[in-house]
């Protein structure tokens, strides 16, 4: 076999560790991040994985290799051996999906090498990132105000410091970020 | 602090910036599949714009993460 259809063969190879991966996450309904694999010799998902496809152990070990390098899958913690403890990631599970969806869809096609340059995000508005740390990041923010005005300091280094906390706040990317919990914090030091 | 990014999105299987599109004007929707230039395979665009917010999420997270470094670091120069 040529070096170009064993490259192919591993990219197929590829497409099954990660679409077999993505299936049992959407068959627990869970998201990517809350379901761990383990890829080791003898293990549970081993043996399923190697039952479902007929995929020898050695080309899914070497598929992984290449999965973990383009960043496919991740490990999720430390001391869960090389093939252990393995997550799904955005880009493995995108890859799972267009895989599958090729299989019944037909990509829009057209002239050959167009540069394309797809949607720009912006830091305004209200789109907010991140969820579960919000409140951290209100507390912290709350204790930082705290701080300057227990301090002991005088009335105008309190000022001093307080105007460059307005402008921490008042940033746009700031806002877009940790948007409710500057509103609560920039009220209560009058920033309108 | 850069208050506007741009994000090119990727080819999710070779990681090519090259698309096969109908026209310079075409814009992709949600639940398309566009072909990539360079290894010919088809992308699903909703996952590359999920991959592509994942990464302004962490690029904007940095970016905070320095802010408030910078500020804690004026905090102290102010209260030395």
């Amino acid at each position: 076999m040529g070096k170009d259809e064993l490259k192919k063969e591993r990219e197929a190879v590829i497409d099954s560790v990660l679409i077999f991966m993505n299936d049992e996450i959407e068959r627990h309904g869970a998201l990517i991040a809350h379901i761990e694999f383990s890829f080791e010799a003898e293990s549970e998902d081993t043996v399923a994985i190697i039952k479902e496809t007929g995929i020898s152990y050695e080309s899914i070990r070497e598929a992984l290799n290449v999965c973990i390098a383009r960043n496919y899958v991740t490990h999720r913690g430390l001391g869960t051996g090389k093939y252990g403890g393995l997550i799904l990631t955005e880009e493995g599970q995108g890859r799972a999906v267009s895989v599958e969806a090729a299989k019944h869809t037909v990509p829009v096609a057209g002239v050959e090498g167009s540069r394309v340059q797809i949607g720009q995000i912006h830091n305004y508005g209200n789109a907010q990132i991140g969820d579960r740390n919000v409140q951290n990041v209100q507390n912290v923010l709350n204790s930082i105000l705290e701080s300057i005005e227990g301090a002991d300091a005088s009335d105008e280094e309190k000022a001093e410091v307080k105007g460059l906390f307005k402008r921490f706040l008042e940033h746009p990317l700031t806002q877009t970020v940790i948007s409710s919990a500057t509103t609560v914090i920039a009220t209560k030091i009058g920033v309108s | 602090m850069e208050n506007q990014v741009i994000l090119k999105i990727h080819c999710i299987f070779c990681f090519s910036k090259d698309f096969v599109l109908p026209d310079k004007n075409y814009s992709p929707q949600s639940g398309h599949q566009i072909l990539c230039a360079h290894c010919g395979r088809s992308n699903d665009y909703d996952s590359l714009m999920r991959v592509a917010k994942k990464n302004a999420k962490e690029r904007a997270e940095e970016q905070v993460t320095q802010e408030l470094n910078r500020f804690t670091k004026e905090l102290s120069r102010l209260f030395k």
